[in-house]
């Protein structure tokens, strides 16, 4: 009988077990694909969003979070994988012992086992990723139901597909050899010895939940062997979500921040009415860029500086900036620098030409706080440009200069504004004003201390008296952080996928730990155990793994999605973070309890209180 | 699954206690029960219309060939298995009406198992399996170590109480198991084939055991070939064979 045979012969004589390890991988190999699949198309939907002109700056900040999610995702079904083919081959120890002490040679006794590893592997990656595969589709289909007007070429995922039933037959393949190996190399007596160990670290404060909890502490703490790859693997799950979800709740949040800042609070716009409706709709994530033929710099549109001086007096208003906003070319600037590896002066710099909105403004009083890489504006001759303009029109740009008007800017920083999509240059208004030989500003942004009818009223009646109109900039503000609201939306079934992974992960890490001490819990039902004592049990143990692998992979998550996942991370409020992972602990334990349901169910249906032969 | 008949929950110890009467008559009494198995296509009759009085602090020995039912019938008694049609009643309560938790309760409080394999908690050191059934009790005594660590004394294992099971030899496992089966002081100790895979020095000593706690006015059922256990003197012994009972003879 070849060794395929008798492997096959032997998985399907322990049908109970192996189908539970084949569930097991299935699952969340189907759950990792789809949400690996998933994941790529929502980075497309994001990419085809955020390319539509004005909502381009975002692009940058979901991008980040999506691919954490991807790269943990991986990880993830990686590490179960592993985790599942090796505790499978863990519990097989004492058949190995046993062929040992009967005189089976080495290599048979591995050639064996890894036979069976390959099968129930192959077997789970290929129907697994079969239905992720399915489950993908079906998200695809549920996207073109909800997002009719976004197009984007559908190209059958099989390199991905085929990376990922690589990756895990990789990893499974060499987590079922090492237990094998060890084993072999170990002496029959210790392989066929039970692996407890004598002392048992208390579980601190659910020790004092009662008895089951105390029973489930020393079942899981005596029991090392393969644990710690489960508790690896819920720590990566119960990560996955809580980065989903606390992160995603993070990057939304600090979008909308950005965006608040870039444009500032309760500001309303006074302008030449043309000027501010062409200006605002490239403020709109929904708007479309500037109009090219449009330059602003009509006299009719130049505010009058009384009227600038009586807005700053008018009631209710806390600051007055006056802006000079103007649509021009403007071209890339290139910069010389020495090459040390080929020891001479290059050129950096393509001289792209585009249209971009330049705005002057006074550094020292601006409304705006933008988030920005690179250094403050400090010289008249600074210039901060904006995202889409640094990843379309440069090579290195803060190293390369703006030239507008025949002028050389040093581009000092990149500034996060949606305004006309990124295509926007921030400049030292004198400097801009003699460039453009203006004396005036065409745009004047009133902050108020709150955005109170009859204030703006006011500043209405008084820009009317001038011929200029107003603009309520808060409106455009909160439609935006509508359509930043409804992309985070869009990723809503990621983290209840992460979740309901982890929950399948955990369900069946159980249901292997409960039938591996099958005989213990029968043991106790025979010695007066209530049904609802072993059902506590499961719980129990379920829930000292849980929180033993789920609270640092809270911790984890919140100090990923505060610290990595984005810069100058904005948490919604101050009881955000703990509010959030206080609902993520809950949704664990709900987890853990749901998890423990079909277990306990399972257990009762496979139970006969017999005195002396119980199936083990 | 044999039908069963469902009386009002009772999930407390002391509604369980409640149930049983002062003045028992009989430990156990078994009224015609039969117990079938499926197996496959066919059924095996492993208890067939077995009749059993056995009054408070008797010693009974059942021995028989393999397959005849002995084991069964200790299920029956220790109240773990339901009967196919009959009655089962142990200390004067009808086991078989009431549902699982109030059986496991009775079995907590009335009983006490010794298995032929041991079957001790693996995860558990000898003191925590001798603890688990007094935990279970509710009992709030904060003696229940030194409770329990009396009666492995009384079984001469006090030098073994932090080992787990694994690391105790034969002997000294089923020694644990007998300080389990006394943990909450039950009125009916059973214990199947307690000797069949010691040696002749701990064989007696559990021998002694269920002697002595025969002597203290407890019910003891022992299934086992034991001929020293089938031989003490007092003890009522009875044969089973394909299903059927019959006092020795």
């Amino acid at each position: 009988m070849s060794d395929q045979d008798y492997a096959s012969k032997d998985l399907k004589r322990r049908p109970f077990r192996s189908v539970v390890v084949l569930l097991s991988m299935t699952t969340v190999v189907a759950f990792t694909t789809f949400l690996f699949l998933f994941a790529n198309v929502l980075l497309d939907v994001m990419s085809a969003v955020t390319s539509l002109g004005v909502s381009s700056p975002l692009g940058v900040l979901y991008d980040a979070f999506i691919w954490t999610t991807l790269l943990l995702v991986l990880i993830l079904g990686a590490v179960v994988v592993s985790s599942t083919v090796s505790l499978e081959m863990v519990s097989r120890r004492k058949d190995i012992g046993l062929m040992k002490s009967i005189g089976t040679l080495m290599d048979t006794i591995f050639d064996h086992f890894m036979a069976q590893a390959v099968i129930l592997l192959l077997a789970s990656v290929v129907l697994g990723i079969a239905c992720g595969t399915l489950m993908y589709l079906a998200g695809m289909l549920w996207l073109a139901a909800i997002l009719p007007t976004i197009r984007f070429a559908f190209n059958f995922p099989f390199l991905q597909i085929a990376g990922l039933a690589f990756v895990y037959l990789f990893v499974g393949y060499f987590a079922a050899q090492k237990p094998i190996y060890e084993t072999v190399q170990e002496s029959p007596i210790a392989a066929m010895s039970p692996d407890i160990i004598v002392r048992v670290r208390p579980m601190g404060y659910l020790d004092s939940f009662g008895l089951s909890f105390r029973m489930a502490t020393k079942a899981t703490g005596r029991r090392i062997k393969g644990s710690r790859r489960v508790l690896v693997s819920l720590f990566l799950g119960v990560c996955l979500a809580s980065v989903l979800w606390v992160g995603g709740g993070v990057v939304e949040n600090t979008t909308d921040t950005y965006v608040a800042r870039a444009m500032g609070s309760n500001v309303v716009a006074v302008g030449h009415p043309n000027l501010l409706s062409e200006y605002y709709d490239a403020y709109s994530l929904r708007g479309s860029p500037l109009n090219s033929s449009v330059t602003f710099l009509n006299s009719s549109y130049i505010v009058p500086l009384v009227l600038t001086q009586l807005l700053a007096d008018a009631p209710g208003v806390i600051q007055v900036e006056p802006r000079l906003v103007v649509s021009t070319n403007v071209k890339e600037g290139p910069a010389i620098i020495w090459n040390p590896t080929l020891q001479r002066y290059e050129r950096i710099g393509n001289d792209r030409v585009s249209q971009a909105i330049v705005v002057g403004l006074d550094w020292s009083r601006t409304i705006s706080t933008w988030y920005y890489e690179g250094e403050p504006v400090t010289k008249s001759g600074d210039v901060w440009i904006g995202g889409k303009m640094a990843t379309s029109m440069y090579v290195d740009p803060l190293v390369q200069t703006l030239q507008v008007q025949g002028s050389s800017l040093e581009v000092k920083g990149i500034a996060f504004d949606i305004l006309n999509g990124g295509m926007v240059a921030m400049m030292d208004l004198s400097s801009m004003q003699s460039l453009w030989n203006v004396s005036g500003t065409n745009l004047v942004l009133v902050q108020l201390y709150s955005y109170d009818a009859l204030y703006i009223s006011q500043i209405e009646a008084i820009a009317n008296s001038y011929g200029m109109g107003i603009y309520r900039q808060e409106d455009v503000l909160s439609r935006n952080k509508q359509t930043i609201g409804g992309i985070w939306l869009l990723m809503q079934p990621l983290p209840v996928m992460a979740l309901f992974s982890a929950f399948l992960n955990l369900m069946y890490f159980l249901l292997v730990s409960v039938f591996g001490r099958f005989r213990d819990y029968v043991i106790m039902r025979s010695v007066g155990a209530k049904p609802s004592f072993i059902a506590k049990t499961m719980i129990a143990e379920g829930l000292g793994l849980g929180l033993r692998a789920g609270l640092p992979a809270v911790v984890a998550a919140t100090l990923i999605s505060v610290y990595v996942l984005i810069p100058e991370a904005a948490v919604p409020s101050l009881l955000y973070l703990p509010i959030m992972t206080f609902l993520v602990l809950l949704a664990l334990i709900a987890t853990v309890v749901l998890a423990s349901v079909p277990v306990y169910v399972i257990f009762n249906s496979q139970s006969e209180l017999r005195v002396s032969e119980f199936s083990v | 699954m044999p039908k069963k008949t469902t009386l009002p929950n009772k999930d407390t110890i002391d509604e369980v206690d409640a149930e049983i009467s002062e003045g028992v008559q009989h430990a156990v009494r078994l009224v015609n029960v039969s117990r079938v198995y499926a197996v496959g296509d066919s059924e095996v009759v492993a208890l067939n219309d077995v009749s059993l009085d056995v009054t408070p602090g008797e010693l009974v020995v059942v021995s028989g060939p393999s397959g005849s039912g002995k084991t069964t019938l200790l299920n029956m008694v220790g109240g773990l298995d339901y009967a196919s049609s009959g009655r089962v009643i142990l200390m004067d309560v009808p086991i078989g009406d009431y549902d699982e938790t109030f059986r496991a309760i009775f079995r907590l409080t009335n009983t006490g198992f010794v298995f032929q394999s041991y079957n001790l908690i693996s995860t558990l050191t000898a003191v925590e399996n001798v603890m688990f059934p007094m935990q279970l009790s509710d009992r709030r005594s904060r003696e229940l170590r030194k409770d329990a660590i009396k009666l492995l004394e009384d079984v001469r294992l006090s030098d073994r109480i932090n080992h787990l099971p694994w690391q105790l030899s034969s002997g000294e496992q089923q020694r644990v198991a007998m300080a389990r089966a006394m943990a909450n002081d039950p009125p009916i100790i059973i214990a199947d084939e307690p000797t069949a895979n010691l040696d002749a020095e701990s064989a007696e000593m559990i021998r002694g055991l269920l002697v002595h706690l025969n002597k203290i006015g407890k019910t003891v059922f022992v299934v086992t070939h034991d001929e020293n256990i089938i031989g003490i003197p007092g003890a009522r012994h009875l044969r089973m064979d394909k299903g059927v009972l019959s006092a020795n003879e």
